[in-house]
């Protein structure tokens, strides 16, 4: 698995905003690869700099952000890329769905449309006719599952139920053919029963079509259920990441240990809850060390000061001084 | 878990229903149209008792909270607390049998005011129940009330804009406890905190029904939180309570078949759990026109004929729990 080149690689990434938290960056050297078609599960609270990580990838940030550090898409540093590579970037190669796919859909413009729009946009159309468009407009519906596509391609994103927008969403983002794609919260809306077949919906496309999907979500349980790989955010960094059968299992970090702890679980009785005493801080006063020392149960005097390096151990690392002991698990 | 059986029904919730109208037919001879969010729903609280109202968006979770608590009249059913009807309450008597019921929003922030200090806030209740007389007794409850949710003197003097969102919840649970209420109705306390915060709102909730021996109801779409924190849970799907019953039963031997797709949905943060992978199909069909006879057998595995007929009621099964399905009624295995 080591040896199969990235699909995109992270480089010590540093991403701060113009004129808001003081100058200071709210994502903090990030270093992250993503396969071919693996899933990718980026998971933080809010503030973590998960969301903030992604945007960079596609340069939505704009004037409004600064960059620092690399961003490598096969072979090419996206950051450094001129507006027009980054416009043949997004939508054919790296896509992009969000949390709310009503307002990501344009209100007074029918889906069947908005759908026809992004095909001739990314689809060499010279030899195409408006019929052979919509066609495949509607095999894209079909394939996202949307029932009775005909009568959908006529319909406004507000008579659509949110799963189906986000359905739609997700037909866009399918005209382009990306190789990857980066999913922010895309259930986070949904109830659980919606939230559970667009997770399968995406786990198929990732299948058929062997995309790379980078999956945002504060949620553990879904990144259990859909990712092969994790990464787990706090105050701007990584704090571990590596197979999801190691991270969520044998959990290292003492965030990472203390976010599973702190949930309780459907399929058993918990006795009680690990709290994570504190409030998640403010990227302005985070400390030049480890983020989470201020709440953290095994910091020790260097944490504070150091930032500690990765650790890794067979496929996973983590970035921590005085790690969890390895099977630790939860005594109430 | 048999005194708690032992205890009565504080609280008894009668054929419960609630329709709106909707605004679209305006002119006078056009017929009216209603939307009915709640169709007849009963169940009953014990003294002591955490029960759990779990269900999707659009289910009538929150319109039962709102009901209870009389910002909804409701169009059908009764409520009695105790021994008096609360609804149709009027004047001095509502004022006095509704302060032992107290509500906990889902957002903070919109419950707070944000020109009045938290302490001002905290003790706002008691001014409004027993006048300005004692206001350094107030006071002093008011601090002692904010340092059992866990926080600090200090935190009195702030303004809502100045604490996070967990500490804002905690400044509401204060408030909503000042009055020493004898029911907490909780509507989504934790869907806007975060991860690491829940928990701490979720054992703060724990500790003051412990220490309190408050009656809980707890609306909330997160399965799990209600397993943890809630002995009794009932599911509710478009309307009606679907299954009702001990939440251990409930949970590790759902019947109902909403109930068993809902929480085969739960996503469990743990890799090495495999489960079926049925996952319902479709999605809540809307209010305006809902499905006949039992509202899920559009998206029910095991519908029959009769279930687009006629509505099943809920019925006592053999472990005490309750189920509103044809297939359980005949004991067949859903």
């Amino acid at each position: 698995m080591n040896n199969i080149n990235p699909l995109l690689k992270i480089k010590d990434l540093y991403v701060g905003f113009n004129g808001s938290h003081e100058g200071k960056p709210v994502v903090r050297g990030v270093d992250l690869e993503v396969r071919p078609g693996e899933i990718m599960g980026l998971v933080g609270e809010s503030g973590s700099g998960k969301s903030v990580t992604c945007y960079s990838i596609v340069r939505l940030l704009g004037e409004r952000g600064w960059t620092e550090g690399e961003v490598i898409f096969e072979d090419r540093d996206v950051l450094e890329c001129s507006e027009n590579e980054i416009v043949s970037i997004r939508g054919k190669e790296i896509a992009m769905i969000f949390q709310d796919a009503q307002s990501s859909l344009n209100p007074v413009q029918t889906v069947g449309r908005q759908l026809m729009e992004a095909i001739t946009l990314r689809k060499d159309i010279k030899n195409k006719n408006v019929g052979d468009i919509r066609k495949e407009a509607v095999a894209l519906l079909r394939e996202v599952g949307i029932p009775d596509p005909e009568r959908r391609m006529g319909e406004f994103p507000h008579q659509l139920s949110g799963g189906q927008n986000q359905r739609v969403m997700i037909a866009i983002m399918l005209s382009g053919n990306p190789k990857l794609l980066i999913a922010d919260e895309p259930t986070t809306a949904l109830d659980v029963t919606i939230q559970a077949q667009i997770l399968r919906l995406l786990k198929k496309i990732r299948k058929e079509r062997n995309m790379a999907i980078i999956l945002v979500t504060h949620d553990l349980g879904v990144v259990a259920e859909t990712c092969d790989r994790a990464a787990v955010m706090y105050g701007g960094r990584v704090m571990e990441y590596g197979p999801v059968d190691e991270v969520l299992v044998k959990p290292r970090h003492p965030y990472t240990f203390g976010l599973l702890s702190s949930k309780p679980r459907i399929d058993i009785k918990v006795e009680s809850l690990y709290t994570i005493e504190g409030v998640v801080p403010s990227p302005v006063n985070l400390p030049e060390g480890c983020p989470f020392c201020e709440r953290c149960m095994n910091v020790r005097d260097n944490c504070r000061d150091n930032r500690p390096s990765a650790t890794s151990e067979g496929m996973r690392h983590f970035f921590c001084f005085n790690p969890v002991e390895e099977g630790l698990v939860w005594k109430h | 878990m048999e005194t708690l059986t032992m205890n009565r029904e504080i609280l008894v919730v009668n054929n419960l229903s609630k329709k709106f109208l909707l605004k679209k037919h305006k002119m006078p001879w056009g017929r009216k149209k209603y939307v009915n969010v709640l169709n007849g729903i009963d169940f009953s609280i014990r003294k002591g008792e955490a029960l759990g109202l779990v269900g999707e968006s659009g289910c009538g979770k929150s319109t039962t909270a709102k009901i209870i608590m009389d910002i909804y009249t409701p169009s059908e059913g009764t409520i009695k607390y105790h021994s008096s009807e609360l609804t149709g309450l009027k004047g001095e008597e509502k004022k006095r049998i509704r302060k032992d019921i107290q509500y906990v929003f889902q957002d903070p922030m919109g419950a707070l005011n944000p020109r009045i200090s938290v302490l001002e806030q905290i003790y706002e209740p008691l001014l409004i129940h027993y006048g300005r007389k004692n206001i350094n007794d107030y006071r002093r409850k008011a601090v002692s009330i904010l340092e059992s949710v866990g926080m600090k003197e200090v935190h009195g003097r702030m303004y809502p804009h100045q604490l996070s969102g967990g500490q804002r919840q905690r400044v509401v649970l204060a408030r909503a406890m000042i009055l020493d209420p004898e029911i907490l109705i909780c509507d989504e306390p934790i869907s806007a905190l975060d991860v690491s915060i829940q928990a701490q709102v979720v054992n703060l909730l724990m500790k003051i029904r412990e220490e309190r021996g408050i009656t809980l109801l707890f609306i909330s779409h997160d399965l799990s939180m209600v397993r943890h924190l809630c002995n009794v849970t009932a599911v509710m799907y478009m309307g009606n309570i679907v299954e009702h019953g001990d939440s251990e039963i409930l949970f590790n031997n759902p019947l109902h078949p909403y109930t068993k797709s809902l929480i085969n949905a739960i996503p469990i943060p743990d890799p090495r759990v495999k489960r079926e992978d049925v996952i319902l199909e479709g999605e809540i069909p809307s209010l305006l026109n809902p499905p006949s006879g039992c509202r899920f057998h559009p998206r029910c595995p095991v519908a029959r004929k009769e279930c687009s007929v006629n509505k099943p009621e809920l019925k006592t099964l053999g472990d005490g729990r309750k189920a509103a399905c044809f297939a359980l009624e005949e004991g067949v295995s859903v």
